[in-house]
């Protein structure tokens, strides 16, 4: 089959690969017919995340059709077109019996802090991901999820991770009806924890990035005020006196490790890789949010340990919730917002590319190139 | 002391929606936006939301940390977190540790999780595997095809005038050093 292989920082190889095969009776082999590069697959062809081995197909946003099935899978046949979370789970741990599926503990060998993610290197399992023809799904009678007949394959592909995990991001800040809402990242988690967050009754929501051509974006996408750090010398400053010194009723991070707006978190988190990437997104959120405020972390952070100002946080007396999203328990949600006409994720795809050039999609991304917000992959043959 | 201020945040921001700041508490909770912007509200009830409650299912035992799952059997070396009590039931079999890189790897995986060593060796580990490739695809008579691996061809589509400038300033930048070399000799 041809897949996307990893050569190296800021390098890729569409190549030729053996087919997947069932290694596990729970196991299912599903055809690509979508798959997404997302943010944080950036900080894989950065060459931020620990061992990301060369040879390695990333893509943890994918939608196909069943292939084949293993000999406990039960639940699907040959042809079913389903959407695939993620995060790779088991469905009967301690921690998926509570809804945690992003906190699986069956499914990642190398590592207990983090579950199995598709195509996210050997520190959350090593399983190769989605940006290929073909793809093996473990536990897929847990995983596999329907797509609905009314949900095309684009509007699922971005149910695989982006929105569900923008809506975590919104839900995880405890909004209340009337509350500002404060979201670091115009990226795609960004858009959609900013339109979640209307869901959910917020009064304000103001999305914080960089680059204009995003935060113009943002302001049509979910209907927000923007602010771009880049304009101002104190961000912080700036964030607090629009919310008349009181600070942001909840703020959500949706950065992660490569934030942009400290020379100093840039060049020790991700040049020297002396602090798990940059917090400045984290840092810009515990000092923006009002005294009893929360701040909800979504983004992707390294696993060691980062510069943030925890005093502030007891200070402050903030609430900071964090987690992988766990998609399987906000899918349904998810698509009954879409079915509702209240969102159309896909929306936010602005480029299209084979699969044969995905490389250039990467830099794309990677470059902020062309007015770039979302690269849906397709593979050979996907119509 | 008053801040010097790149800009004001006044020019930069659009006229507030609807429930912004000024408003009090009460306005603020009153607020119905449900005209303007689609789906405002419809999760406004917290029970509706699929992480309320966080924790949905009654205590369970946690011999449930490992339920009783058909064992994947390794085709291939897996590397185990010493903080695991016994290999996950399934697991990735792409990519095993191969060369001076999987030794290093090896390596690693002999410290917890909470230990610099074993990140930053897997790191070093990763700089190292892709040498190995690069000498790999060599003994293969395969020259990597960086230009392409990169994407670059987008580059120019996309950003051409940066492509120029920077051509321009490698060439000026490469001009500059010869002379001053050929004047250091000459002098």
């Amino acid at each position: 089959m041809l897949a996307m292989t990893y050569r190296g920082p800021y390098r890729v190889r569409v190549m030729g690969k053996p087919d997947p095969q069932i290694e596990h009776p729970g196991d299912a082999i599903v055809r690509v017919t979508r798959a997404c590069i997302c943010g944080s697959d950036l900080h894989l062809y950065h060459g931020l995340v620990p061992d990301t081995r060369v040879g390695q197909t990333f893509g943890h946003e994918f939608v196909g059709v069943i292939e084949e099935v293993g000999a406990e899978v039960e639940s699907l046949r040959q042809g079913d077109r389903v959407l695939i979370p993620f995060n790779i789970f088991c469905g009967q741990c301690y921690f998926c019996k509570k809804g945690l599926y992003g906190n699986c503990h069956n499914t990642n060998p190398n590592a207990t802090a983090a579950g199995g993610i598709y195509g996210y290197s050997h520190t959350t399992g090593g399983y190769d991901g989605g940006q290929a023809e073909y793809v093996r799904v473990p536990f897929a009678d847990a995983a596999a999820i329907p797509i609905p007949d009314e949900v095309d394959d684009d509007n699922a592909a971005l149910c695989t991770d982006a929105f569900p995990t923008g809506y975590q991001g919104a839900e995880m800040a405890g909004i209340k009806r009337g509350d500002t809402v404060l979201v670091f990242g115009a990226g795609p988690i960004g858009l959609f924890a900013a339109r979640s967050a209307w869901f959910m009754g917020a009064g304000r929501v103001m999305v914080v990035d960089e680059y204009d051509y995003r935060l113009e974006f943002a302001r049509k996408f979910a209907q927000c005020e923007t602010f771009n750090f880049r304009h101002v010398n104190d961000a912080v400053w700036h964030l607090k006196k629009e919310a008349d010194w009181l600070g942001w009723d909840c703020a959500i991070d949706c950065v992660g490790a490569e934030a942009k707006g400290s020379m100093v978190q840039y060049i020790t988190g991700v040049r020297l890789k002396l602090q798990a990437g940059a917090a400045t997104a984290l840092y810009w959120a515990i000092d923006s949010v009002r005294k009893g405020g929360v701040v909800s972390i979504i983004g992707v952070y390294g696993p060691t340990a980062n510069m943030v100002p925890i005093g502030n946080v007891v200070n402050k007396g903030l609430t900071l919730r964090a987690n992988q999203a766990s998609v399987k328990r906000n899918v349904p949600r998810c698509l009954e917002h879409i079915k509702a006409g209240h969102i159309n994720p896909k929306d936010v795809i602005t480029h299209r590319i084979p699969l044969e050039e995905i490389a250039e999609g990467y830099h794309i991304f990677s470059s902020k190139l062309d007015g770039c917000i979302k690269p849906m992959v397709i593979p050979p043959g996907a119509s | 002391m008053e801040q010097f201020l790149g800009s004001s945040s006044e020019n930069l921001l659009p006229v507030p929606v609807q429930g912004g700041h000024s408003l009090t508490t009460q306005q603020r909770q009153d607020v119905d936006l449900s005209s303007t912007i689609n789906g405002w509200g419809s999760d406004l009830d917290r029970e509706i939301r699929p992480g309320v409650p966080r924790d949905k299912a009654p205590e369970i035992g946690v011999e449930f940390l490992y339920p009783p799952l058909t064992q994947q059997e390794p085709t291939v070396r897996i590397h185990k977190s010493t903080e695991h009590a016994r290999l996950t039931p399934v697991f990735g079999t792409g990519c095993p540790p191969t060369g001076i890189s999987g030794k290093m790897r090896d390596a690693a995986y002999k410290y917890s999780e909470g230990r610099l060593e074993r990140w930053l060796t897997l790191l070093a580990a990763d700089r190292i595997n892709v040498v190995e490739d690069v000498f790999a695809d060599l003994a293969q008579l395969r020259v990597p095809n960086v230009f392409d691996e990169m994407g670059l061809r987008s580059e120019w589509r996309h950003n051409r005038n940066g492509v120029v400038t920077a051509a321009a300033i490698a060439v000026l930048s490469v001009a500059a050093l010869t002379l001053v070399r050929r004047s250091k000799r000459g002098g």
